[in-house]
Parts: structure tokens; C-alpha cells; sequence
């Protein structure tokens, strides 16, 4: 098992989410060759790798949808291989998608109220209708905790819009808003920063920063954007062809060959001095 | 055995003309043609006016009609319509064909006279000269159809296969984005395939009229025969159209040979032959693949990467006006312009009376009716075509109940409705994981089933005449029973705009929109939410249905054709699918206008509603954004400058987003659960 | 803002010629909500192979599809060799010279390799030079000859890319814009599909190459543009791009800083 301790991690606390050895064949491909990772609490970890690297593959194993071939996942130490993408949200992993999956005639506070209510009053969704309760006003500690969310995700000023008329950017804060409700122990994040601008993912760099510390949550994010992913995560994992290439602290991952040559592609060997060349003026830079 | 083969091939040949002619307009344009009957209806009736009416001979009919006026028609509902679909969704484009289904027959009852025709001379010389082959009789219409079926079969392999131009069609069929960047022009391919498929769908209306009659009813079924071979093939391969249309033809036949003639058995089981191979086809993909889901037409990786999402910008524009419209829109419960429009109508039993009377009350029952599209297309998102044959089942039990089992009027309405629910329930549990095109097309024949299977039962027809049901004895004038439907029609309303405000309600909202969200997020029970809705519409329509029967006084299953049901949601989705106020109104206006119209004006007019209700639900695919294309929509303009107590603001309309038709006219108050007061 | 001429290096390039094949102003395209290019300004010279580069995401796709007219710009205006190609559909630009070969396998699955030739030599107006560029485009590759009467779709990965180039080789395009050709092949088959670009560009066809990896394309193009998040970030000579593609791909962005 790789282990990614953060800084953040006291010794001895369990992993919130590990792949271990997992190992997806299609047919003849293998999409996913023995891969491990792990995300301690409280961390920030990142999934990294060329188009067609395999991590949406194991992207959708960790979530559920897949089952791997070979090889298990785990859930703060309990084996959730067999488990149902449902199961795993009820046991702590929520999600967000690359295109936002949101429900576009709902306001941005339906979408923090429905998943609260998911999360701690599973069946009102059946007893409202015999109660005439949609008459009645919600009660005071769900617009507490839904309130103190919107809060922390800078949503408050657009509580009642239809998340259908927000910018890009804001749709993923109402995504991210709506995972976070439900009170998640892992949080995955596919490509949270696809489509925005610059502002924008500044914006989401900072909403993630904040709502690790303030909420203690654990994220796996998935990310094209690799200048991103070095400034934000504590660790990174990097995906080849299906296999791990590197892991490492940001520094570590950005400064190993095999990376690079991932990145950039192996070829002649003219440009595999350029390279050299070049990596010599970064380190002189980051030096 | 011969003759019946020779028999079933014929009409089997009928149905894989049409079959064939639907599968290339689906795989090449990107839409099923629900409206395929109508077209048949159409052109036929024009084949019989130029030939029957009008004498010309057979030769010059066929061919004005089937190469000069039917290419026409298409090539012209090509550019005022059907181009327009490819872009919407699956719901729009089933509506905007359902619109067309809806609008054009009595579209020729005005142009060619309302007669019924039940049998009409096909393209065989009369009298038809019977041949003997083999010693067994074949009819020289028999033969003419054998012929069409070979000939199309050839010619359009022949073309397909061989022509640059088929296989250019096959190229767009294949991926149509890799074809457009080939220099193909898809509108030029498209335009030619609709002209195309118009002619074979009146050459199979010109067919199959001298056996199914010249009937909007018999070529309904025509086409829900076709669909299970089309559906049996994937909505995709033309062979296995074509072999499954035929053989469905020879099997109706062959087991005419093993039945008794006139025994119930024959007429139950000839009629579901479709709906069986429909079924079977459906359960076979079930098992194989899991799901049923609509396969895009043409696609490839790169067409889906270039699919429109969304509407961008003005998309954002329009959700953000609808949500300001929902505080002071007409069509919302909650504003107080519904209420005053709600007031109104509650109001219309005292001022009205008499013939007017009559029409307020059925109006009345029609929108509880129309409720239940509200909660399975408004609510639930999926587009029931049978909800009609709830409410005629809902007649059959109510009556039953009440005059032969002797039960008071009230509980044997509602136990009436409570026992056609489950049938509504299992409906909704075996298209659960249906495409909404699929769901479609099994609710519309499961629909067609029940009214051959069940409808046509004596027990329930009497000859013609139906059982008779009385009014609770309360309501014995006009005006009380139109309260006491008032009443119904509010307990619901009421039931409805609770669970939209509850967390159901949201529930539903978010299955409604991104049902991977609703279940891979949130954990949702998508399933019992989706049952949940079945069964309520079901009751509901079960409801309307006795309370129908109740107020004509018997319950009488032809009043309730499959057919007849689509006018209904032609209806609604002009008004309002989402609106509890545009389901009292779609209702008064179904019943109303055609009074007027048969009041005020003479003869065929009173078939000009009905093309107006199809045309207001081809508009909301024209422009689902509703620049006013509607009377409806125009009215509630009207109502809102007046009723609203806000100033007038021109942006106040409520709006139709893209992109669904269950976010449809009339965005309602969405009445956010602990929504905080607003300023 | 990112206002930037690739062709303004051309002037220290090789022979630039008069009028510039290519001009784009502007360029903006939504999906949806998001923005995928941002005014995004291009300047390309007849006979120059430009790459490029950025990041999945990034927009290289998207300027190859409202290029080729696939999806429609929300803003700004593009001109191909003198008209105005704005708004056109995508068989007009087809038929005006500018050929796509998208990404993934730009051949008609169902058909065979002879019909996905003939499909595309269907622009030419004669029947006899339909027939002779099917003809040419087989011999250049023996291997898609034995295999003329099969499906695209049996054939290996490789092949299919071979298909996609031949389909552009029976016409001679002005501009052929190559979308993540070597994607998911062999380093043979990669090799194959860069020497019959370098085939298409002696022939004087003016080539825009995207592609993740860079390496490749930069000692393949004269000039290179680097998109990141809609924007181009940078452009200039083929040589000078190394530093900066590193810098794009690895390097210090918006989240650094912070």
C-alpha cells in the first residue's frame, strides 16, 4: 500500500479511501494495471496523467460504478469493493462531475436542503406528502446547517437562484455544496476546474482550500490542470498507460523524468536535451 | 395453411413498408415518426378524394398523390417542422409528431368531407379479380402489395448499396458529423429522406385501406404494428424491420386458422400480436442489455462530443426570468392572478347554463383528467401515451361496481380507481429503465392493447350501448355535480402542490433533471419515487375516467380510444404540463372551443380545434421558448398584464425553457421547502 | 485577453506568401455554459505547419471544431483562403479546401475502406477523378489495399488512422487540421502518420497539428500555439517552445502563486 501522510494526518489515524492494487481489464486492454493510492484525512490528493491515462477508470472503481478486476478499495479501513455507488454515499464518499449534474429548476438552497434531508431525515422523502408538511416551514437546525454551508462556499447572495441560470464556475460550488451536505468523510473531484477561466478556478482552488480546514473533509480530485494540482495538492499520484509512474509531494512529482517524458512524449534525442536543458533552467528558477 | 400465408404476407408486407420507412427516417434523421398513421390517413384520404370522389383513374390518383403530393407534404412539414426537431429532446420531438399525429386528420376532414369510410378501394382495379395459385385465391390487392414490398426491397437495397448517393446516406446514417465534414449536406439528405418516407407512408395508408379501412383508428394500429417491428429492430437494422413486420403479418393470420372464427379468443389474440412481439423484444433487450435506452441515430464519439448542452447564455437569461415570473406568473398556485383565474372558474356553474352548463362540467372532469398528465409528465417526466385507457378502465370499474354489483355511487368510484392502480403501477415498473422514446412507444401500444383487448368485451359494451352508472344522488342537477367535481379536482390540486413543496417534491425535481446525481450523490430511491408517481396518475386519470362515465350517465369504452388520448396531451402541453391552473383550462378548452366552433360555425369547422390543439403542440417544438405560438399562451399573456398586481413587465411571461417539455408552459411555483422570506 | 499573430513570426520564417490562408479574430465559442476559446486571434501562412499544444481542456479541440465549422463561434469572425467562412456549415468548408481529421477514428465505422474513400473524394466533380483519387489514395497504403473490401471498423487502430489520412489524401486540401492523430498507437503507426503528414506538407498543404504530446509536433511544425484554458497563452517559433510547453503543462500557474 502506497501511504500518503500529510502533514495534516496525525499518526495512526486509518486512511479515509485506498486502492489497493486494483487492476481493470476490458477485454484485452488493461485499463488500470495494479495501482494503489490512499487519502488520509484531511488531505488534499491528486490524480494526474496524460488523456487516455486510465484515470477515469479508476475513478469509476473508487466511486463504484466499475467493479476492478483484480485488487480492493477501501473505506476507512472496511473493504467497500462489493459496495454499490448508493452504499458508498451512505458510508461517506461523496462526488462531482466533471460536467455539473445538477438539477437546473432547483434553487441553489433546494440543492443543499435536498441533500441534508437525504442525510438526516431519510424519510420525510415518503411521510411529507400524508403530512402536508410542504406547508409547513423546514426546521431550524437544517436552515442552520444549510445557512452555515452556503456561508462557507460564498453561495448566500445566490440562495434563490436557479442553479440553471448560475455561471460555470458557481455550479460547481453548488455541486460541491450539495456533496459537502450530505457530511462526507472523501470527497472526489472530477476535474473541478474544466471550463472555468482563471478567476474562476482561482475561486475553486480557494473554496477547497477553506473547506478542507473548516470541515476536515478528505478530497481525490482528478485534473488536467497540473499547475493546479501542484498548487493545491499535498500529494500527488501519476498515471501512465494504466500504470503508476510517480508519487510524491508536488516538488517530487514535478521534477521526475517519467513524468516530464509522459507529458511531453518520448522521442528524438534532440529534445530529450531540451528538456534537460530546460528542466536545468527550472531548477535554477525554483532554486 | 396457404391462404392464410398468402393472406398474412399481404398484410405483413403492409407493415414493412411502413416499418422500413420508419427505421430509415429514424436512423437518418434522428426522429421517430409518431405522426406516421396520420400521414398514411392523410394521404389515403387524398388517394379516395381524387379516385372515389373525384373519379380520376387509379394510375393518375396513385401518382399525384403518392409522387406529387406527397413528397410535397414532406418536403414543406420539413421546413416548417421537422428540421427544427433534430436539435430538441426526445420528449419535444414524440409531442411536436404527436402535434402533427394530432392535427391532421381532421386537417383532411376539412379539406375532403367528414364521411366515415370503412372500406375504400386500394390500387387494384374494382371489382378486385381473384387469382388462384395453387388453387388458393389471391387477390389482385394482394398481389399489387407483394409487389410494392419486393419493389422497395430491391430498389432501395439497389440504391443504398450501389448509388453514390445512398452511400452517402449510409455515411450520414454511420456518424453524421465525420459525413458533413465529408462534404455531405445533411439538411439535403434529410430533406429527401422525409419526402421519401411520406410517399411510402401514404403508399401503405393507399395499402392497407381496403382491409383496415380508411379509419384514423386503423391506421393507428397500422402503425403500432410497425413500431414493434421497428422497435424489434433496434430502432436501427432495416432486415430485421422488414422479416419481423413480415412475420407478424403471416403469424396474425395463421392463428385466425387455429382459432374459431368469431370466438373471443380470435379477436383477443389477433390484435396483440404486436403488442406481444412489442413486448418480447422489449424483455429481450432487457435481460440482454439491462436497460432500454434510446440509441442516438447516427453516432459516433465525435457527434455526441459536438451535441448542443444546453442553451448557454440565453438559457441562463430565460431559467433567471422564469424564476422571477414564478412569484407573479398566472399558472402558479400560489400567485394571486391563479387564484382569481381558479375563482373564475368555480364561478362558471352559476353564470353558465344549459348546453354551456354541460360543457363547463365536462371541462371540469377533463382537467382532473389532464391532472394526471400533470403528475406523470409534469412531475415524473415520463410520457405516458395509455393514460386514456386508465380512465376508460376507471369507467369500466365504476360501473361495474355501481350498477352490477349494486354499490353506492361514491365508493365505487373510488374503489373503481383503486383497482385499475396497480395496472398503473406495473406499467411504471416495466418501463422504469425505458428511454423516454421507448416508454412512449410501449404506453402507446399497451394502450391500443387495452382497447381491443378490453374495451371491446361485451360485458363492458353492451352492444354498443355501454353500462349505465348514476350520479351520487346529491348531485342530481348539473350545477352540484360540478362542484362536486370542483371539489375532486382541488382535493388533488392541493394533494399535488404538497408534494411538490415537500421534500418529494424535490426528490422528484432532482430525478426529474439528473437522475446520475440523484442516485450516485444523494442516494435517492429513484425507483420508488418513479412508482410512487405512476400509481398517482393512474388513480387520478382512473378518477376522471368514472366521474366521465358518471356524468353521461354510462360507461361506455369507445369513448375512450387511444387516439383520442393523444388529442388530450396535444391539449395539455398547449396550455401547460406543469400547471395545475393550465389543467383546468386545457380541460374547459377542450371542451368549449370545439362548442363554440359547432355552435357558431356550420360543418367541417368543428374539426378546426382539433387541428388547433395539434398545431399549439407542434409549436411548442417550433419555439419551446414560447414566442407566443399558441391561443393559450397569448391568453395567459393577456391574463397576467391584467391580473398581475405588479407592475407590467414585459420579461413577466412565464417561460419555456429548452430542452423538456416537463419544464414546460407555466413554470410553477417550485415553492422551495424552508425557503427564507425574500425582499 | 490574449491577442497574439502566429504568422507574425513567419517574417523570419520560410517564404511568407502574400496573403495568409488562414485569419481568425477574435474567436470565441461557448458549450453550454462554459467558455471553451476565449478571443482567440490566429494568423496562419499558406505551406506553414503550425502545432497545437495545451493541456485536455484546453481548447484544442474546440478551435478544430469551429474551424471546420462543427460548431458554430459565439463571437468573433475566421477567414479561409480569402472568404469570409464565418457561420458556414461544415460541408461548405469541406468543399472550400479545409479538411478536419478528428480525433479519435475519422472513418465511417459501417462502411468499407473503398466507400469511406469514395465518401470522400466525393467532393471532386467528376466521376473518372472520383475513381483515380480512390485509386491513388489505396497505393500510397498497400496495406488498407489488401483490406479495401473490409469494415473501417475491423480494422487495427492504426489502420483506421491510415483510412482517416487516406480520405484526406483523396483531394488535395488546402489546410488539413490533424486532431491527437498518434493517440493510443504504436510508436510505429505514429511514425507512419507523421511521415505521410510530412509527405502532405512537401505536397504544399498547410497543416494545423494538435496534440497532447509535444515533442513530436514541435519538430514537426515550424510554428507552435499554446492554448491554456481557452486562452492563447503562447505562440511563436517551433524552437523556442520547449521551455514554455513545460511551463504550460508542469509549471506554475494559477494555483502556485496562491
Amino acid at each position: 500500500m502506497t501511504a500518503a501522510t500529510s502533514a495534516r494526518t496525525e499518526p495512526g489515524e486509518i486512511d479515509r479511501l485506498t486502492a489497493d492494487g486494483v487492476t481493470m481489464r476490458f477485454g484485452g486492454i488493461v485499463a488500470c494495471n495494479n495501482v494503489s493510492l490512499a487519502v488520509p484525512p484531511r488531505s488534499i490528493v491528486g490524480l494526474i496523467g496524460p488523456n487516455g491515462a486510465g484515470k477515469s477508470t479508476l475513478f469509476s472503481v473508487l466511486s463504484g460504478l466499475r467493479r476492478p478486476t483484480n485488487g480492493h478499495v477501501h473505506m476507512g479501513g472496511d473493504d467497500v469493493t462489493k459496495s454499490s455507488p448508493q452504499a458508498r454515499v451512505r458510508r461517506g464518499l461523496g462526488r462531482t462531475f466533471q460536467h455539473p449534474e445538477l438539477f437546473t429548476e432547483l434553487s441553489v438552497r433546494e440543492h443543499l436542503v435536498i441533500a441534508d434531508r437525504v442525510r438526516h431525515g431519510t424519510r420525510r422523502v415518503w411521510t411529507d406528502i400524508v403530512t402536508w408538511r410542504g406547508f409547513r416551514p423546514g426546521s431550524a437546525e437544517e436552515d442552520q446547517r444549510v445557512d452555515t454551508l452556503m456561508d462557507s462556499l460564498d453561495l448566500t447572495r445566490v440562495a434563490h437562484s436557479p442553479v440553471g441560470a448560475l455561471p460555470l464556475g458557481m455550479m460547481r460550488l453548488v455541486e460541491l455544496g450539495r456533496a459537502l451536505a450530505a457530511e462526507p468523510s472523501v470527497l472526489l473531484l472530477d476535474e473541478p476546474s474544466s471550463g472555468l477561466d482563471t478567476q474562476e478556478t482561482a475561486d475553486v482552488v480557494e473554496v477547497l482550500r477553506r473547506v478542507v480546514a473548516e470541515r476536515g473533509v478528505s478530497m481525490l480530485l482528478v485534473e488536467h490542470d497540473v499547475a493546479l494540482v501542484m498548487g493545491l495538492c499535498d500529494y500527488i499520484y501519476v498515471l501512465d498507460f494504466g500504470a503508476l509512474i510517480a508519487a510524491g509531494t508536488p516538488d517530487e512529482v514535478r521534477n521526475d523524468p517519467a513524468v516530464r517524458a509522459a507529458y511531453l512524449g518520448t522521442d528524438t534525442e534532440e529534445l530529450e536535451e531540451a528538456i534537460d536543458r530546460s528542466s536545468a533552467d527550472l531548477d535554477e528558477e525554483t532554486v | 395453411m396457404l391462404e392464410y400465408i398468402l393472406a398474412g404476407l399481404a398484410l405483413g408486407s403492409i407493415y414493412a413498408i411502413a416499418a422500413a420507412s420508419i427505421t430509415v427516417t429514424y436512423v437518418s434523421t434522428g426522429i421517430l415518426n409518431f405522426a406516421f398513421g396520420s400521414f398514411a390517413y392523410f394521404l389515403a384520404r387524398v388517394y379516395y378524394w381524387l379516385h372515389t370522389d373525384h373519379s380520376w383513374n387509379i394510375v393518375e390518383a396513385a401518382v399525384v398523390t403518392l409522387l406529387v403530393i406527397a413528397p410535397m407534404m414532406g418536403a414543406v412539414l420539413y421546413a416548417l417542422l421537422l428540421r427544427h426537431l433534430r436539435s430538441r429532446s426526445a420528449l419535444i420531438q414524440i409531442v411536436a409528431t404527436i402535434g402533427l399525429f394530432v392535427a391532421l386528420p381532421p386537417l383532411a376532414a376539412i379539406l375532403f368531407g367528414n364521411e366515415t369510410i370503412n372500406a375504400a378501394p386500394g390500387l387494384a382495379p374494382e371489382p378486385v379479380h381473384v387469382y388462384h395459385i395453387f388453387g388458393k385465391a389471391v387477390s389482385m390487392d394482394q398481389i399489387i402489395v407483394y409487389a410494392f414490398l419486393v419493389g422497395i426491397v430491391v430498389i432501395g437495397t439497389g440504391f443504398l448499396r450501389f448509388t453514390d448517393v445512398g452511400l452517402r446516406v449510409r455515411g450520414l446514417v454511420s456518424t453524421r458529423a465525420l459525413a458533413s465534414l465529408s462534404g455531405i449536406n445533411p439538411s439535403a439528405i434529410s430533406l429527401s429522406v422525409w419526402m421519401i418516407s411520406t410517399a411510402l407512408a401514404g403508399l401503405t395508408g393507399v395499402l392497407a385501406a381496403p382491409t383496415n379501412g380508411l379509419t384514423t383508428q386503423g391506421m393507428t394500429t397500422l402503425m403500432a404494428a410497425a413500431f414493434a417491428a421497428v422497435v424489434a429492430a433496434r430502432l436501427r437494422s432495416l432486415p430485421v424491420a422488414v422479416i419481423v413486420a413480415l412475420l407478424m403479418g403471416v403469424v396474425t393470420d395463421v392463428i385466425q386458422k387455429y382459432l374459431p372464427a368469431s370466438g373471443t379468443l380470435a379477436t383477443a389474440l389477433v390484435p396483440s400480436v404486436p403488442f406481444v412481439v412489442l413486448a418480447l423484444a422489449l424483455l429481450f433487450f432487457y435481460l440482454r442489455f439491462g436497460s432500454v435506452q434510446d440509441v442516438v441515430a447516427g453516432g459516433g464519439a465525435l457527434d455526441a462530443a459536438i451535441a448542443p448542452q444546453g442553451g448557454g447564455a440565453t438559457q441562463a437569461r430565460k431559467v433567471q426570468r422564469a424564476v422571477r415570473a414564478k412569484s407573479n406568473a398566472l399558472l402558479s398556485f400560489r400567485s394571486v392572478g391563479s387564484l382569481v383565474v381558479l375563482g373564475v372558474v368555480a364561478l362558471l356553474p352559476v353564470i353558465m347554463c344549459g348546453y354551456w352548463l354541460t360543457l363547463v362540467v365536462a371541462g371540469f372532469i377533463y382537467g382532473l383528467i389532464f391532472l394526471s398528465f400533470t403528475f406523470a409528465l409534469g412531475e415524473g417526466g415520463f410520457l405516458w401515451l395509455s393514460l386514456i385507457s386508465f380512465s376508460g378502465l376507471g369507467a369500466i370499474a365504476t360501473a361495474q361496481l355501481e350498477t352490477v354489483e349494486g354499490w353506492p355511487a361514491l365508493p365505487a368510484l373510488l374503489v373503481g380507481a383503486l383497482i385499475v392502480t396497480p395496472i398503473g403501477i406495473l406499467l411504471g415498473i416495466l418501463t422504469i429503465r425505458f428511454g423516454e422514446l421507448y416508454v412512449a412507444l410501449a404506453t402507446l401500444t399497451f394502450g391500443l392493447l387495452v382497447e381491443t383487448l378490453i374495451f371491446t368485451q361485451n360485458r363492458f359494451l353492451q352492444q354498443g350501448v355501454g353500462v349505465s352508472v348514476t350520479r351520487p344522488g346529491w348531485t342530481a342537477t348539473d350545477k352540484s355535480f360540478a362542484y362536486f367535481v370542483l371539489a375532486i379536482f382541488l382535493v388533488v390540486a392541493i394533494f399535488l402542490v404538497n408534494m411538490r413543496r415537500s421534500t418529494t417534491g424535490l426528490a422528484l425535481g432532482a430525478a426529474r433533471r439528473s437522475q446520475a446525481a440523484s442516485t450516485s450523490v444523494l442516494g435517492l430511491n429513484v425507483v420508488g419515487l418513479k412508482v410512487l408517481i405512476s400509481a398517482l396518475a393512474t388513480f387520478v386519470a382512473a378518477l376522471g375516467g368514472g366521474l366521465l362515465a358518471m356524468y353521461s350517465g354510462t360507461a361506455l369504452p369507445t369513448d375512450f380510444p387511444t387516439f383520442t388520448g393523444l388529442v388530450w396531451l396535444a391539449v395539455l402541453v398547449t396550455v401547460g404540463v406543469r400547471s395545475i391552473v393550465a389543467a383546468s383550462i386545457a380541460g374547459l378548452a377542450f371542451t368549449i372551443v370545439p362548442g363554440l366552433f359547432q355552435t357558431y360555425l356550420s360543418g367541417t369547422w368543428g374539426n378546426v380545434p382539433s387541428v388547433l390543439f395539434g398545431l399549439g403542440a407542434i409549436g411548442l417544438a417550433i419555439d419551446p421558448d414560447g414566442s407566443v405560438t399558441s391561443m393559450a399562451r397569448r391568453l395567459e399573456d393577456l391574463f397576467s398584464k391584467i391580473m398581475s398586481r405588479r407592475d407590467a413587465d414585459p420579461d413577466s411571461r412565464p417561460e419555456r425553457p429548452e430542452g423538456s417539455v416537463s419544464r414546460g408552459a407555466g413554470v410553477t411555483a417550485l415553492a422551495g421547502a424552508g425557503r427564507k422570506g425574500r425582499s | 485577453m490574449t491577442t497574439a499573430t502566429v504568422g507574425k513570426h513567419v517574417e523570419q520564417g520560410p517564404e511568407p506568401t502574400g496573403e495568409p490562408l488562414l485569419r481568425v479574430e477574435g474567436l470565441t465559442v461557448r458549450y453550454g455554459l462554459a467558455t471553451a476559446l476565449r478571443d482567440l486571434d490566429l494568423v496562419l501562412y499558406p505551406g506553414v505547419a503550425l502545432a497545437v499544444l495545451g493541456v485536455n481542456g484546453a481548447g484544442k479541440s474546440t478551435l478544430a471544431r469551429v474551424l471546420s465549422g462543427l460548431v458554430p463561434a459565439t463571437a468573433g469572425k475566421i477567414s479561409f483562403d480569402g472568404q469570409d467562412i464565418t457561420g458556414w456549415s461544415a460541408h461548405r468548408i469541406r468543399k472550400a479546401g479545409l479538411v478536419y481529421l478528428p480525433e479519435g477514428r475519422g472513418v465511417f465505422p459501417s462502411l468499407t475502406v473503398t466507400e469511406n474513400l469514395r465518401l470522400a473524394a466525393g467532393v471532386l466533380r467528376n466521376r473518372s477523378d472520383r475513381v483515380a483519387a480512390v485509386g491513388r489514395a489505396l497505393d500510397i497504403f498497400p496495406s488498407l489495399k489488401a483490406r479495401s473490401g473490409n469494415q473501417a471498423a475491423m480494422l487495427s487502430g492504426g489502420e483506421q488512422q491510415m483510412l482517416s489520412l487516406a480520405r484526406a489524401l483523396t483531394t488535395s486540401p488546402k489546410l488539413i487540421i490533424a486532431d491527437e492523430m498518434s493517440l493510443g498507437l504504436a510508436p510505429k503507426m505514429v511514425d507512419v502518420v507523421f511521415e505521410t503528414l510530412e509527405t502532405m506538407k512537401q505536397n504544399g498543404a498547410t497543416i494545423i497539428l494538435i496534440e497532447q504530446f509535444a515533442n513530436r509536433a514541435l519538430s514537426f511544425a515550424e510554428q507552435c500555439a499554446l492554448l491554456q484554458r481557452g486562452h492563447l497563452s503562447w505562440h511563436g517559433d517551433s524552437k523556442a517552445a520547449t521551455n514554455e510547453v513545460i511551463a504550460g503543462y508542469l509549471g506554475d500557474s494559477v494555483a502556485t502563486g496562491v
